[in-house]
C-alpha cells in the first residue's frame, strides 16, 4: 500500500485524452529528453497536468507496490551514509553507534509494528513534556517526547560550542534504573533523537540530562562531561 | 498515527539534515525500493548501486516532497524507478529474465482477444486492468516494472515503436475512463 495523497481522491481534472496519456507517459519516464523537457515546462504553468500527472503516479504506484520486498545488503547502508555524509565524523559519533543502532533499529521496528496494526489494541501513550533547566546557569530548554514515533525533540537557546564538543543527552529511568545514554545531538538544539523502544515504557517521570563533551570522548556509560540542564518528563 | 503521516514526518527531519533520520526511513523504505531496482536492473550490483543514488536524491531532494503532491511513498517509489530506469538505458541493459518477469510478447495481435488477470495489482487500476487486454497489461508491466521503453518492447517484438506507443495511449485512454467511473 502507498496510500493515497489527496490530489488522487479527488475528481479526476477535464484533460483531454492526449495530455492524459502523455502525463502517464511522463511518470513510466516513456518520454525523450526532449518530450519530458517540454512538458515540465507545460508543467510548471498548468496545473491540471500537475494533477493529472499525480494522479496516474498514485495508480501507478499500485503496479510497483505488487513486486515483494526484497532486503538489500547491509553494507548497501553504509555506502549509501559515507556517500552523503563523508568519513571522518567525530569520534563519539562512531562510540555511540551501537546506541544509536539499537534506537533506530527500535524505532524502524516499531513503525513496522504500527503499520501493520499489530498493536492496535495498546492503549495511546500520552505525550510527555520536560523544562530542562540549569542550576547555575539561565539555560532552559524544553524536552518533547511523541510515543507515537519514540521520538524525542529538544529546543530552546543554547550557545554555540566550542569547537570538538558536543551535546549529549542522557535518560534516568523513574525506576531508579542506571542512566543510558540516548546519543549526541548532531545537528545541536533544536534536535531530535529517537529512543530506544526498551525504554519506551520507562521515560514518565524519567530524568534527562544533557552535558556537553569532548566530540573525542570515548564510549561513556553515565553522564560525564559538563552537565548543562536536567529536567523530569510528565506528561502535558 | 497513519503510516503516511509517519512516512511524511520521517521525510520533513531529512529534510533539514537529520543524519538519524535518514536511517529510520531507510530501514522501512529500502526493501521496497529495492526490490523495484532489482526489477529493473539486470544484477544485484547494478540495483544496489541504483539504490544508492536512489537514498542520494532523497536526502538532497526531501524538501521537495511535499511540493510533488504525491504521497510519501509514491514519490520515493517513483524516484527508484525514475534513477533505476536511467541506469538501465545506461547500461543498455537486457529485458527482465527473471522468472516473473512479464511475458514478452510475439505479437500485439495474438493476444489481443484475451482479457487481462492484472495478477497482484491492487487498488482500483488493478481493477481496470482486469478490463484490459493481456497484452496491453503486459506491456504497462514490461514498462512500469520492468523499467522497458516502447523501443525496448518494439525491439522484441520485431515491430515499429510508434505501434507500441498508439497501443500503450490508447491502453492510458481506456484505463482513464475507467478510473474517472
Amino acid at each position: 500500500m502507498t496510500g493515497r495523497s489527496d490530489d488522487s481522491d479527488r475528481p479526476p481534472p477535464d484533460l483531454s485524452g492526449t495530455d492524459s496519456a502523455l502525463c502517464a507517459e511522463y511518470v513510466l519516464n516513456l518520454l525523450s529528453d526532449d518530450e519530458a523537457r517540454a512538458f515540465e515546462r507545460r508543467l510548471e504553468r498548468e496545473p491540471v497536468l500537475q494533477t493529472e500527472v499525480t494522479y496516474w503516479a498514485e495508480h501507478f504506484a499500485d503496479i510497483s507496490d505488487s513486486l515483494p520486498e526484497v532486503a538489500p545488503a547491509a553494507a548497501v547502508l553504509r555506502r549509501i551514509e559515507t556517500e552523503i555524509f563523508g568519513t571522518g565524523r567525530q569520534t563519539l559519533w562512531r562510540a555511540l553507534l551501537p546506541y544509536l543502532l539499537g534506537a533506530l533499529v527500535a524505532a524502524a521496528l516499531a513503525w513496522v509494528v504500527n503499520t501493520k496494526g499489530l498493536l492496535n489494541t495498546a492503549p495511546p501513550a500520552p505525550d510527555l513534556y520536560a523544562d530542562l533547566v540549569a542550576a547555575d546557569s539561565g539555560l532552559a530548554l524544553q524536552a518533547h517526547y511523541a510515543p507515537d514515533t519514540g521520538v524525542l525533540t529538544l529546543r530552546g537557546p543554547v550557545d554555540d560550542l566550542p569547537p570538538g564538543r558536543v551535546l549529549v543527552v542522557w535518560v534516568h529511568p523513574a525506576d531508579g534504573g542506571g542512566p543510558v545514554v540516548l546519543g549526541p545531538l548532531e545537528t545541536g538544539v533544536p534536535g531530535t533523537l529517537y529512543v530506544p523502544e526498551v525504554l519506551w515504557g520507562d521515560l514518565a517521570g524519567a530524568t534527562l540530562v544533557i552535558s556537553d563533551l569532548a566530540a573525542d570522548a570515548a564510549t561513556a556509560s553515565a553522564p560525564t562531561g559538563r552537565e548543562l540542564a536536567r529536567g523530569t518528563l510528565t506528561p502535558g | 498515527m497513519d503510516t503516511q503521516e509517519q512516512l511524511a514526518a520521517v521525510i520533513a527531519r531529512v529534510a533539514l539534515g537529520d543524519r538519524p533520520a535518514l536511517r529510520v526511513l531507510y530501514q522501512g523504505t529500502a526493501p521496497k525500493l529495492y526490490a523495484i531496482c532489482l526489477r529493473i536492473l539486470p544484477d544485484q550490483d547494478s540495483a544496489e548501486r541504483a539504490l544508492q543514488e536512489v537514498y542520494q536524491e532523497i536526502w538532497n531532494s526531501a524538501a521537495m516532497s511535499r511540493a510533488n503532491r504525491s504521497s510519501p511513498m509514491t514519490w520515493m517509489m517513483a524516484v527508484a524507478r525514475t534513477v533505476a530506469t536511467g541506469h538501465r538505458r545506461r547500461l543498455g541493459a537486457a529485458p527482465c529474465d527473471q522468472p516473473d518477469c512479464a511475458p514478452v510478447l510475439a505479437d500485439l495481435s495474438v493476444l489481443s482477444g484475451a482479457q487481462a488477470k492484472a495478477p497482484g495489482i491492487g487498488g482500483p487500476l488493478g481493477l481496470c486492468l482486469r478490463e484490459q487486454q493481456v497484452a496491453d497489461v503486459d506491456m504497462l508491466r514490461q514498462v512500469c516494472l520492468d523499467g522497458l521503453s516502447y523501443s525496448d518492447i518494439a525491439d522484441t517484438m520485431g515491430v515499429d515503436p510508434a505501434a507500441v506507443q498508439s497501443r500503450m495511449r490508447r491502453c492510458f485512454t481506456q484505463l482513464r475512463e475507467c478510473l474517472r467511473r
